[in-house]
């Protein structure tokens, strides 16, 4: 009787065992199993993500290629463009201008990028639809544009695990700084050339040492203008900002000072009593200008108003220096 | 039974206890499942941490690490890199640069102390940076896509443009002496000419062609002097062509000096001072010079409202003086103007009783004179053989003339005549008389032609040079001369084109200029005797890429073919094209100088074989320009250490 208890003991430790085994096998296949869909959803997710990371990468260098186009084309052929920003557009999507493709544009358009992610996806058993439409170029401030763009994103696991689809509006943000300002060669017969690169010496002039106003002359290094052409304008070959422009709030513009010795070596006509401020300079605009006590003889400054409610004469600080004649 | 039943109770109980112990050896195997599950999903976090960590992170945060400050030291990095990459970018840039070693250096340095598991950077199937030697039994992978990168390619490249500013080319200049006198039997006639050649340039070879008619080739020469900025050039002339009047005692002479050596940049002056023992001394068509030199000069575009002056030579005759002055407007000018101003010194008033007579004349492109200062040209009688008028002096005096000739002007070529006390051949004057012209010194006061019109377009357009040949005609002296010559595809955007004339006697030219097989054009004729220019403006719509013709007839008054008057080999053709000398940018290169080194040699293929030396490019505008390579995948490898 003792050993048939016994017994019986041992046959339900048994069954325990047996159904505790069956009940961690379930277990760990459920486990597994959402652990596999969890790992593909993930995937999908940081697909997804470097996808909109890489947009704006994408588009921050075709944007570069893209103005290094519209530049050529104006240099080139001495001719502004109509709107630079379509223009801008028209070369970023399509890579072409006034339906002419552009060389550096080659392979390297928006759609180009959209097919090869596409292609990537692919390879990781994705299924993508990825598409970037409504870009509108801007310019953010003096220096740099804003490229707005919608991004939508469709991506399907091929076995029908997960799929997700979204659509965002993405900025990026180029610089131009290094970029070649149109409105020197267009204004100069082609002859006259100048890199934006921004003034080093920005908002540091002294009243008594001119070597920072004079290194800004001596390299036409460019400042943050209120109504001086900003670089979208200057590609439209227009001296003065475009109210079309002025939609972020901050100060668009650039003025350089225009060295009128290196001009006269390149053979061109100098206008001595123009302001030396680029656009004043070019657009022949008549305003009052200075002499500068310890400036170059040629050099001459306005006193229009320009950011911050200042005037030339003041950002630059040289009201005291201003020759009485 | 009871045997059996402990058997089978048994064999129960074994089957139990091996159950049992399969059961808990499963269980243990499962649990190990369980971990490692864990284990992966620990080091799966850790690898999607360390990728977002590259791919988000700017550069600028690890600006203090070994290798990046030394970069950043170097100059090989700036802080602007730093701020606008993150670590991923950079690295990336490394590595698809080439430089796997900064690639490593970096990864390790700023992943180093991220993590204690063994990790690796990988791209496209290679190892960028592994902290571990060996590898693990469970691998956690995490990824992220970067455009901008491509196994074998650069990250960035370099465009370059280049336009010429300032060229070196060999140019050629032609400046023409006008047909002009006069030296009546044994008087002296002279001609000064003031010109000015462009600063800043050598001179390669100079030219100066001498046409005249003065005595004969033997004795009665009476070639004077030729100065060539007070240098004496008389005796080095090599005459081409003598064509002697031997009843007359004169020859029509044509030759050659080299004054390479005289000429200088700036301010010159030729001076020629000739007689005959009878007849009339003076120049012929054809005299000129010809320099060639280097030009270092800037592209211009000019405007198209275009202001010219053609200054008279200072023609001092000791029987009266004449010049005949040529110019040209090109085709398409519109609002066309001109002006005519003379200086002209001791001019003799005559009379005949009480008339005044004519002692001053001028043609405008036309045989019926433009002005006369006087409507009678009685003489009392001619003398030296029917030549000279005979009057009375009544005087003399200087005479400052200006008229308006805007009424005459004609697209093309002009002409215009200038006689003072004198007009060949029906009377040669008895005193000097001077057509006055000091343009260098006093261009106000000298005698000129001043022009204005406007054009359609600029001739020189944005970016362009223009570039000028001489092609001479060559053979033998002939009337007619004909003259073929080819245009390449090249020099297909004629801008301007002359015939340069050159003649021993002459009477009225007519110029013919065709296109291959198309009927000629007569763009010029004589409007009257001794009329002839000293170059005929072909307008350049009428040439063509190929074989190209000019067809010069010396004739009489009544319209037949010269006997004697020769078109000589000397006479020539003057054409300027455009080429633009300016280049965009072009191919992404590796480098900087392999971007500009195509673009000059873009400009050059443009521009053609025109010596350009000095070309500017646009070293500034030369862009690191990033490629849209890839996407690329990076995957970071994490594993436990063994």
């Amino acid at each position: 009787m003792k050993g048939m208890f016994f017994t019986l003991i041992l046959v339900f430790l048994a069954t325990l065992v047996v159904a505790l085994l069956i009940f961690q096998k379930a277990l760990f296949v459920r486990h597994s199993s959402a652990s596999m869909v969890e790992g593909r959803v993930d995937t999908m997710l940081n697909l997804y993500r470097d996808i909109v990371l890489d947009s704006k990468k994408a588009v921050a260098i075709i944007s570069t290629r893209a103005i290094s186009s519209a530049i050529n084309y104006v240099v080139s052929n001495g001719v502004p463009l109509n709107s630079s920003n379509e223009t801008l557009k028209e070369l970023i999507v399509n890579g072409s201008i006034n339906s002419a493709p552009q060389p550096l544009m080659q392979l390297s358009t928006i759609r180009d990028w959209e097919r090869k992610i596409e292609s990537l996806c692919e390879e990781e058993s994705f299924a993508c639809d990825v598409e970037v439409e409504g870009v509108t170029i801007l310019p953010y401030d003096s220096f740099t544009l804003q490229i707005s763009f919608n991004l939508s994103v469709s991506i399907a696991d091929e076995k029908g695990v997960a799929n997700l689809s979204r659509e965002r509006r993405l900025v990026t943000f180029v610089g131009i700084e290094g970029f070649e300002d149109p409105l020197y060669p267009l204004n100069t017969y082609g002859r006259a050339t100048n890199t934006i690169l921004k003034s080093p010496h920005w908002g540091n002039y002294s009243e008594d040492d001119l070597s920072n106003l004079k290194d800004d002359l001596n390299n036409s290094y460019y400042h943050p203008s209120l109504r001086g052409a900003s670089f979208l304008d200057r590609l439209e070959g227009k001296y003065f900002v475009q109210p079309k422009y002025e939609v972020s709030g901050l100060p668009i513009g650039l003025e350089s000072f225009v060295d009128k010795d290196e001009l006269l070596t390149l053979g061109i006509p100098v206008y001595l009593e123009r302001s030396s401020v680029d656009y004043l300079y070019f657009s022949g605009k008549e305003v009052e200008v200075y002499k500068i006590s310890g400036m170059p003889e040629s050099f001459r400054l306005d006193n229009e108003t320009t950011i911050n409610n200042l005037t030339h004469l003041q950002i630059y600080n040289v009201s005291s220096r201003v020759v009485v004649e | 039974m009871r045997r059996g039943w402990v058997f089978t109770l048994d064999a129960a109980i074994g089957m139990c206890a091996l159950f049992l112990f399969l059961g808990i050896v499963i269980l243990l195997k499962q649990g190990t499942s369980f971990e490692r599950v864990s284990s992966f999903q620990l080091l799966s976090y850790q690898a999607r941490d360390m990728v977002d960590f590259l791919s988000t992170v700017k550069a600028k945060e690890f600006d203090d690490t070994p290798t990046i400050r030394r970069l950043l030291q170097r100059g090989v990095l700036t802080e602007e890199d730093l701020q606008e990459k993150s670590l991923l970018d950079l690295i990336g840039s490394f590595w698809y640069g080439g430089n796997h070693s900064i690639a490593a250096n970096i990864t390790g340095e700023v992943l180093e102390n991220f993590t204690s598991y063994c990790f690796s950077l990988q791209t496209e199937n290679q190892t960028i940076y592994s902290n571990c030697n060996d590898t693990g039994k469970i691998i956690a992978v995490a990824s992220c896509l970067a455009s901008g990168y491509e196994v074998g390619k650069p990250v960035s490249g370099y465009i370059a443009r280049a336009w010429a500013t300032k060229v070196t080319k060999n140019t050629t200049k032609i400046i023409p002496f006008l047909p002009e006198g006069s030296g009546w039997t044994g008087r002296r006639f002279e001609v000064t000419k003031n010109f000015t050649l462009p600063e800043n340039i050598t001179i390669y070879d100079a030219k100066l062609y001498v046409s005249a008619h003065l005595g004969d080739s033997q004795e009665n020469a009476e070639f004077e002097h030729l100065t060539v900025n007070g240098v004496e050039k008389k005796d080095e002339i090599v005459w081409l062509y003598l064509q002697e009047e031997s009843w007359r005692e004169t020859t029509a002479v044509y030759g050659y000096a080299n004054v390479t050596e005289e000429l200088r940049p700036g301010n010159n002056s030729i001076y020629v001072s000739i007689k005959t023992p009878n007849y009339h001394s003076h120049l012929h068509p054809g005299m000129r010079l010809v320099v060639t030199y280097s030009l270092t000069y800037d592209l211009y575009s000019s405007n198209r409202t275009v202001k010219k002056r053609f200054y008279f030579d200072n023609v001092v005759g000791r029987t009266g003086a004449w010049a005949t002055l040529s110019f040209y407007i090109p085709e398409g000018a519109k609002n066309v103007s001109g002006r005519l101003h003379l200086n002209l010194k001791h001019v003799d008033d005559t009379r005949v009783w009480w008339w005044d007579t004519e002692d001053i004349r001028v043609y405008v492109n036309s045989d019926e004179p433009f002005y006369r200062d006087a409507s009678s040209t009685w003489c009392y009688f001619f003398a030296e053989g029917g030549y000279y008028c005979v009057r009375d002096f009544a005087g003399e005096s200087d005479r400052v003339l200006d008229f308006d000739i805007t009424s005459e002007l004609v697209n093309g070529t002009n002409v215009v005549s200038v006689y003072v006390n004198c007009y060949g051949d029906y009377h040669w004057g008895r005193r000097n008389a001077t057509i006055y012209s000091s343009p260098l010194r006093d261009p106000n006061s000298s005698s000129y032609v001043e022009i204005s019109y406007t054009l359609d377009k600029p001739p020189i357009l944005y970016g362009e040079i223009d570039i000028t040949k001489e092609l001479i005609f060559g053979g033998d002296a002939e009337n007619p001369k004909q003259f073929d010559f080819n245009l390449t595809e090249r020099e297909s955007e004629v801008s301007e084109s002359f015939v340069h004339i050159a003649q021993g006697f002459s009477s009225m030219i007519r110029t013919y200029a065709w296109f291959d097989n198309e009927s000629e054009t007569l763009v010029f004729e004589s409007p009257a005797v001794r009329a002839v220019p000293e170059n005929v403006y072909i307008p350049p719509s009428i040439w063509g890429v190929g074989e190209n013709h000019v067809k010069l007839e010396d004739v009489q008054p009544g319209g037949s073919l010269s006997s004697t008057n020769y078109i000589l080999p000397w006479s020539s053709l003057e054409y300027t094209y455009k080429v633009k000398g300016i280049v965009g940018y072009g191919e992404v290169f590796n480098s900087s100088s392999l971007a500009i080194q195509d673009a000059i040699q873009r400009l050059l293929n443009q521009t053609g074989e025109i010596g350009l030396e000095n070309v500017k490019y646009d070293t500034k505008a030369v862009h690191g320009i990033k490629w849209l390579w890839g996407p690329s995948l990076f995957k970071v490898l994490v594993w436990e250490r063994g």
